[in-house]
């Protein structure tokens, strides 16, 4: 009940401040950037707001959960994507002067069509980005409530489609600004409370050889085969199929091993061990050290890799993240913005890393009935206990569930609208509305299908195709004069496209996840990136006649500092 | 491209280029390119040499993964903390870095 206050806060605070602002919302440039006059610690609060999306609320925690200490990269890169988007292109990119990355592209190289090819992209990643958000809204609920899995995700749709339609960006600085907060503290409140609720307590530490064990009496479904191992004689409550015979009630296991068919659902008592699936192990040895073979994941330093280089240059391709990025007035704000949100990320992100470290210990059977995206939702019960204090904490972190929710799939949805309006169509507010409504209707339908992802995975995802397409196209735009729009191009489709269909190709579940192929195609951006700059500077070296002949002009309003005598 | 936006002071201060073809750039403004360049690019090795070293640490050093401190590995002492601190102090000396360069330049072309 207090969890579903806490949403319903979080959802009419957002609408109404949303909505307060539609009527200074009156130009498409206050649609889309808000008109520049954000000032730059509320812009960076907006940044975090934006940025810090399901993936990093939820996933982030389940993640580590699972995998261990490899799931650290994620933070990591994503705040030292933040220092290389300053290193390379964040002023030059302001002064510049565009809304958009399309804009950006076709500005700068002078041609309509690698505009349109550039918001294909824009459009690519975003919808991808709002899939785990989607993801994210569907399972919240549903653990919070029971509620179905489509409720979450329309839910969201609803609230979204409606702001952006209605009160555009300038509608969702405030709102984003206010959301880190509310993010930040949600987390970090938690993984306080619930940290100094267990330092003392009795077990093993989640740091350790030791398979995990029940805390509580527990009740999984189980999602694979698995078999159960126990050293003394066990009375379960299950209903469902174990050792080859049907199971309706409680009954007495002797010691021993014990097979158990997938789906059975089955309640252990506290101290009991877990059962553990026939494919692969689940808890117990090398979780929490680095670069270890996991369930279904071989190759564990070609995927770190390639995750902190997905991480690291895809930052800089995220349509919503340089969109927000016009807000600042100048490129010497711009920069500054991106320090305070450095700061504001290394301030947020331990909190996570902490609740997967205490789901580890205090809910493993998420382990086995493969609902770890909730545990951070779950983990007040599991912690605390039943009562008010364990209602409150859940209530706090399902608000800040929402509100990542809500915020990133704004700033996506308006990515999203923006490019369909106005790289697209011709543009104008009442085309942007509508694409914005269409947008987060097809956001919501394709989001019904993404349940059985990892909301960290598909958001891994989307920085992969991002560093494989956007981050050649504006690192060498604002850096090389010999750029040419023939070359950029080839960089999005080969690289960006070679990226796109290795991610569909592990999506649609074709290369075995076991093999070289499969991690390759699980994290393409090791490869593609390094193909997407090949392909880029092959092109325009090939097509150097085609030379925009005002290169080094723009080269030179991107470089040149502003005159200092502003405040 | 919609023409509608109003131009930043910075757009405005500068001609605007997109008429003129390739004008001959000042020598001041192409050595002011080539050092953002070369700071750019330093930093951004830099940047580079951190990550990469931090996972081959990782990746050969054992103990980190098994050593404890307060009772959590060191690795993730690394990853889970430590990493912040030194890309938010990167980021800091970086923009104090090229402001100077930048300072040093307008104060060399705004002189009357």
């Amino acid at each position: 009940m207090i969890s579903v206050l806490a949403i319903a806060l979080v959802v009419i605070a957002s609408s109404v401040v949303g909505g307060l602002s539609m009527r200074y919302s009156r130009t498409t440039s206050d649609f889309l950037v808000a008109s520049r006059t954000v000032s730059p610690r509320l812009n960076a609060a907006a940044i975090c707001g934006e940025y810090l999306s399901a993936g990093t609320f939820l996933g982030l925690a389940g993640l580590v959960m699972v995998v261990g200490p490899d799931m650290l990269w994620y933070p990591v890169g994503y705040t030292a994507g933040y220092v290389a988007l300053l290193l390379l292109v964040a002023a030059p990119l302001r002064r510049f002067g565009s809304y958009t990355i399309p804009e950006f592209a076709q500005g700068r190289l002078d041609s309509p069509p690698l505009r349109r090819l550039a918001a294909v992209f824009v459009l690519l990643i975003s919808v991808l980005y709002l899939l785990p958000q989607m993801k994210g809204a569907g399972i919240s609920l549903r653990a919070l409530t029971g509620a179905p899995y489509w409720v979450g995700v329309a839910l969201v749709c609803l609230v979204v489609g409606g702001n952006v339609a209605i009160g555009g960006m300038r509608g969702v600085t405030a709102v984003q600004a206010m959301q880190y907060v509310i993010k930040l503290s949600a987390l970090a409140i938690a993984a306080i409370v619930m940290w100094a609720a267990t330092t003392g307590a009795d077990g093993a530490s989640p740091f350790s050889d030791q398979p995990s064990k029940t805390v509580r009496e527990t009740t999984i479904t189980i999602r694979r085969d698995s078999v159960l191992d126990i050293d003394r004689a066990l009375r379960v409550t299950a209903f469902g199929v174990i050792d080859g015979a049907t199971v309706d009630g409680v009954r007495l296991l002797s010691p021993g091993k014990h097979g158990i068919d997938v789906g059975t659902r089955i309640s252990l008592p506290a101290g009991s061990p877990l059962p553990q699936f026939v494919d692969g192990f689940v808890s117990g040895e090398s979780w929490f050290l680095p670069f270890q073979n996991g369930p279904r994941r071989s190759h564990p330093v070609y995927l770190g890799f390639s995750v902190i280089i997905a991480t690291v240059l895809g930052t800089m391709g995220l349509p919503h993240i340089v969109t927000r990025f016009y807000t600042n007035p100048d490129g010497r704000t711009a920069r500054r913005t991106i320090v305070v949100v450095i700061a504001l990320l290394g301030l947020y992100y331990i909190w996570p890393v902490v609740l997967g470290v205490l789901g580890r210990r205090w809910a493993p059977d998420l382990l086995v009935s493969g609902g770890t995206d909730a545990v951070v939702l779950l983990l007040p019960e599991r912690v605390l206990g039943p009562g008010l204090s364990a209602r409150l904490l859940t209530g706090l972190l399902a608000g800040g569930a929402f509100a990542a929710f809500l915020s990133t799939s704004s700033g996506l949805l308006v990515s999203v609208a923006g490019a369909v309006s106005h790289d697209l169509l011709k543009g104008g507010v009442r085309r942007f509305r509508v694409a914005a409504a269409v947008g987060a209707a097809l956001a919501g339908a394709l989001g019904l299908g993404v349940e059985r992802f990892e909301i960290n995975v598909l958001v891994g995802w989307a920085f992969a195709i991002a560093a494989s397409s956007f981050c050649p196209l504006l690192v060498l735009g604002v850096w090389w004069p010999k750029f040419t729009a023939a070359g950029a191009a080839s960089g999005l489709i080969i690289g960006g496209g070679t990226a796109s269909v290795a991610v569909a190709l592990t999506m649609a579940n074709i290369p075995d996840p076991e093999s070289w192929l499969g991690a390759l195609c699980a994290q393409p951006a090791a490869w593609s990136v390094p193909l997407g700059c090949i392909a880029s500077i092959g092109g325009s070296v090939l097509t150097r006649r085609t030379v925009p002949m005002n290169a080094p002009a723009l080269l030179a309003r991107m470089h040149t500092p502003e005159p200092t005598q502003r405040q | 491209m919609t023409q509608s936006s109003p131009k930043s002071r910075s757009q405005v201060a500068n001609i605007d280029t997109r008429q003129q073809g390739a004008p001959q750039l000042p020598l001041a403004f192409l050595t002011i390119l080539r050092a953002q360049f070369r700071l750019s690019l330093r930093w951004f090795l830099g940047l580079s040499g951190f990550i990469v070293g931090v996972a081959l640490a990782l990746l050969f050093v054992p103990q980190l993964g098994t050593q404890s401190l307060f009772g959590v590995p060191i690795a993730w002492w690394m990853l889970g903390v430590g990493c912040f601190p030194v890309l938010g102090l990167c980021a800091h000396r970086y923009v104090r870095r090229v402001e100077r360069l930048e300072r040093r330049y307008l104060s060399l072309t705004e002189r009357p």
